[in-house]
């Protein structure tokens, strides 16, 4: 009694009794109906994986320091519930429900300061000596608009180092978070439901030097019993995501479990995520490729601030690359630097496969040999992707938000960003054999995974040399005896690849307009190239290639005053089986699927319509939505 | 020193308290027999063994000052308006609200299951068979088509469209019709079958969904068996909801209750 209690251990104070109430709900009716992942329920398992599974890697609950700031209260349970297809209500009251549950979800908060926020805002004020924390508190108190504001200070504060020392203090940090994370895994084994619903384990590390973004998505194969004996990684004194691979092989071999970590956002990175070098500027190495291909076999390419697959300046002839850019191409994160085009090419992710091709050859290792997935970074608690049903980045901008597609955002409004820029996406689909935690997760490891901007269209890859027309009608057993699936890698023929690929539409969104082919290669003078094949489309008796290999746009059949379309257009299900026209049996080369959908409305359109405003000439108002699947590698050497 | 005099002390004081019981005045702290007991019992239970005089001692002296500061602040008023200290005493509040609750007979759980099957019944079991037809059509000459494919005049793989559903499907859950479906596919099923089987082979529809108009036959739908408390699983279930709706009502008959004996101002 004679210590006075330091302001940290009262927070873990008061989170062990946040904890107390979180086991109170242990025994009411949200419990679900199977306990934990270890009771061993009879799962069908098929012997290929069959099914496509659907799910969001990169959700943000209340824990997450800046949710909780921007006012999200909706916790993890929420999140999982919501995700399973329950109805929850949302932080601004309304009642919120997917159209269809998903099967997996990954809670990513940020391991930075994981539940300093809400701590902060619980905390009583009489023991908030900071300065700074003082403020805040205050200001969390005070109203809406101070919370965004410390929001915003916070995320600045972290990109320029500035925090205060409160939390930074590894030590007590660490206690308090040792205690969050394992109620927090107890949570996730709890909703775990073998067969039915995936609850993974992970974290956010958000490391963003000078604004520049080098996020991860930490995802776990393990239950508590293993995830239990770590704590979230932090970037605050781990910049570097060299540091992140150490910690992860570190946590591999003391627990036998099994971690991996997706980038994200490379669109904000300012050319960082995917460059030439080292983040210290030394030359990439062998052990270096060997590291990161091994710990980030998947890259989170669409998500609601923006897409990273393509940009027109790196892909000129690619009119459908600029999908995604408004907003998030001309300054970084926190809009602390501009982001010059030369930089662009360590941004995205189409340009960052050629690279690899490029680093392979110096180093023998390709380290960005990634799969493609999307999710949705939502700070909401809310995996929502439907253009109609889209619930925001955070709380600030939930659904009933009336005009917040028109909302400057305080994050780079001096550079144009604003609420409309937000993407209603993505998902990550996974081709697994049963909804495990196991097989999910080994599903992204292999990189048999593909990413959509929101709809659920099925996408099947398969690549090889002996497949005939007539596979089509047994593809997947064809696929899986003669070739590799998406993810995969094809030995060096003298005979072309063969792309067996086949699209379905999602029965609740939009028919397809065409599937396309993303080739690139390296050359014998080790210069990289792209060439984007259109392989299947609709309306093939109107439409034909151009003499440049052209097809012409689909009929945009979108009623704005409606909001809907006309899926005659389209069409329900396109297959081809495409041999590469242009194959160079020396190149080294990767080769994925776009697919695209017949064009349909933006989240603010429908916005619009139901609170009845105009939306300014300048916003976005139809799309093409569509579906990026993992990359298949031919191997020359 | 100092500590050691405040201890001994504090030791005397235990032991006058004792031979003068608390008459609930706030300025007399008693520690009980009771209290001994159950610093002692957390002893054993921390070090797995009895504690020594000094050690109890100590502890003694540590609760003694704890009530002495404790007290100190209420009687300052320092609990007033701290979300913490009502945060906490609410929920202490509330736990004796749940505490009433006793828990449930089988009666009561049969009774209570009786009241809710539906909510219990499992998902029905789908099973049928479907095509996509490959031409637009009208509806007389899709109604011509499905009497030709009934008399089989006309094969089922000549008029349907190539396309990766499945065409026959068995025991699926509604979710997952409606997964590869959609929902309107499911809702037309339903319309189309009003709750009973159709199991004589013969086409019928038409079904619309995103993909186009489906013809399907043998549509069946298997209700799962009844819900039981033999079921452990389910008991388990069924009891949790139970005493989560009796906290729930316990909660807002105490409140109804409570704001009857209070009055409430609102200055608006």
């Amino acid at each position: 009694m004679k210590r006075a209690l330091s302001f940290l251990s009262f927070l873990s104070f008061v989170l062990l009794l946040v904890g107390c109430s979180d086991q109170s709900k242990e025994t009411v009716s949200q419990k679900p109906s199977v306990e934990g992942s270890d009771s061993s329920p009879i799962v069908e398992k098929t012997e290929f994986p069959t099914k496509v599974f659907w799910g969001d890697t990169h959700l943000h609950t209340s824990n997450s320091v800046d949710a909780f700031g921007f006012g999200n209260r909706l916790d993890a349970e929420s999140a999982l519930r919501f995700a399973r297809g329950e109805e929850v209500t949302s932080t601004r009251g309304i009642k919120a429900k997917l159209s269809r549950p998903l099967d997996f979800l990954v809670i990513s908060d940020h391991s930075d300061g994981l539940g300093a926020t809400r701590a902060l805002y619980e905390a009583p004020r009489l023991l908030v000596r900071d300065e700074t924390l003082r403020r805040w508190w205050d200001m969390m108190h005070e109203s809406e608009e101070g919370s965004l504001r410390v929001t915003a200070e916070l995320i600045d504060g972290a990109a320029k180092r500035t925090l205060p020392q409160a939390l930074l203090d590894e030590d007590s940090q660490s206690k308090r978070i040792g205690k969050l994370w394992k109620a927090h895994n107890k949570i996730l084994d709890r909703y775990n439901d073998p067969g039915k619903f995936t609850a993974f384990s992970g974290f956010e590390y958000t490391p963003m030097p000078q604004g520049n973004n080098l996020h991860r998505v930490v995802m776990f194969r393990d239950s508590a019993e293993k995830t239990n004996k770590i704590i979230p990684f932090p970037s605050i004194s781990n910049p570097d995501p060299e540091q992140l691979w150490a910690w992860m092989k570190d946590y591999e071999e003391t627990t036998g479990g099994r971690v991996l970590a997706m980038p994200h956002n490379s669109n904000v990175s300012n050319g960082l995520m995917f460059a030439m070098t080292r983040l210290d500027g030394s030359p990439i190495d062998a052990a270096y490729a060997k590291t990161r291909a091994k710990y980030e076999p998947v890259v989170e390419v669409t998500q609601i601030k923006g897409d990273s697959e393509s940009h027109p300046f790196l892909s000129p002839n690619d009119e459908f690359s600029n999908f995604g850019n408004a907003g998030w191409d001309t300054c970084n994160l926190s809009c602390t630097e501009d982001m010059p085009p030369e930089n662009h090419a360590g941004s995205y992710a189409r340009e960052a496969l050629k690279r690899g091709l490029a680093l392979e050859r110096q180093t023998g290792i390709n380290p960005y040999a990634f799969g493609l997935i999307g999710s949705t970074d939502s700070h909401t608690s809310l995996a929502t992707s439907d253009e109609d049903n889209f619930y925001g980045k955070h709380t600030g901008n939930e659904i009933n938000v009336e005009k917040r597609a028109l909302v400057p955002q305080n994050l780079g409004t001096r550079e144009g960003r604003f609420g409309w820029h937000y993407l209603s996406s993505g998902y990550a689909a996974a081709w697994a054999e049963e909804n495990t935690r196991e097989a999910i997760f080994d599903a992204f490891q292999r990189r048999e995974v593909y990413a959509t901007t929101g709809p659920r269209m099925t996408v099947r890859l398969f690549a090889g040399y002996e497949f005939s027309a007539m596979d089509m009608a047994n593809m997947v057993q064809a696929g899986y005896a003669k070739g590799v699936p998406m993810g995969g890698e094809l030995a060096k023929s003298d005979a072309a690849p063969q792309l067996m690929i086949r699209a379905t539409m999602d029965p609740e969104s939009a028919a397809l307009d065409r599937v396309q082919v993303v080739k690139g290669w390296i050359d014998a003078e080790g210069k990289t190239h792209e060439k984007v094949f259109d392989v299947a489309w609709s309306g093939t008796d109107e439409r034909q290639l151009d003499d440049n290999g052209k097809l012409p746009a689909v009929e945009n059949s979108v009623d704005l005053s409606k909001g809907t379309w006309d899926n005659s257009v389209g069409e329900a299900e396109l297959s081809v089986v495409w041999t590469d026209p242009e194959f160079n049996r020396g190149d080294n080369s990767f080769y994925y699927v776009r697919v695209l959908e017949i064009p349909t409305p933006t989240w603010p359109v429908y916005d619009a319509l139901k609170y009845g405003f105009e939306l300014p000439e300048d916003v976005l108002k139809v799309q093409q939505e569509r579906a990026y699947t993992s990359p298949i590698w031919y191997k020359a050497n | 020193m100092v500590h050691f005099l405040l201890v001994a002390l504090l030791i005397g004081a235990y032991f006058n308290f004792i031979a003068e019981p608390d008459d609930g005045d706030p300025r007399v702290i008693v520690i009980s027999e009771e209290n001994v007991t159950q610093i002692v019992s957390h002893w054993q239970s921390r070090w797995r063994r009895l504690p020594t005089e000094a050690e109890l001692e100590n502890e003694i002296a540590n609760l003694v000052q704890q009530e002495l500061l404790f007290r100190e602040g209420v009687s300052l008023g320092l609990d007033n308006d701290d979300s913490f200290v009502k945060n906490r005493v609410i929920q202490k509040t509330r736990y004796l609200v749940d505490a009433s609750i006793e828990d449930p007979s089988d009666q009561q759980l049969e009774q209570w299951l009786e009241s809710r099957v539906s909510e219990y019944q499992g998902e029905p079991a789908y099973s049928f068979e479907q095509i996509l037809l490959r031409d637009q059509m009208s509806e007389a000459e899709t109604q011509a088509l499905i009497r030709e494919l009934n008399q089989g005049s006309v094969d089922a793989d000549s008029v349907l469209k190539q396309i990766s559903l499945d065409r026959r499907i068995i025991g699926a859950s509604k979710s997952d019709v409606q997964r590869q479906f959609g929902e309107r596919f499911v809702d037309g099923l339903l319309n189309l079958i009003d709750e009973n089987s159709i199991d004589d082979g013969q086409w019928t529809g038409v079904v619309k969904s995103s993909f186009g108009v489906h013809l399907v036959r043998n549509v069946n739908l298997e209700t799962p068996k009844n819900p039981s408390l033999q079921d452990s699983e389910l008991k388990r279930r069924i009891r949790n909801d139970w005493i989560a709706d009796a906290k729930k009502r316990a909660l807002e008959s105490k409140l109804i209750e409570l704001s009857g004996q209070y009055e409430i101002q609102i200055e608006k």
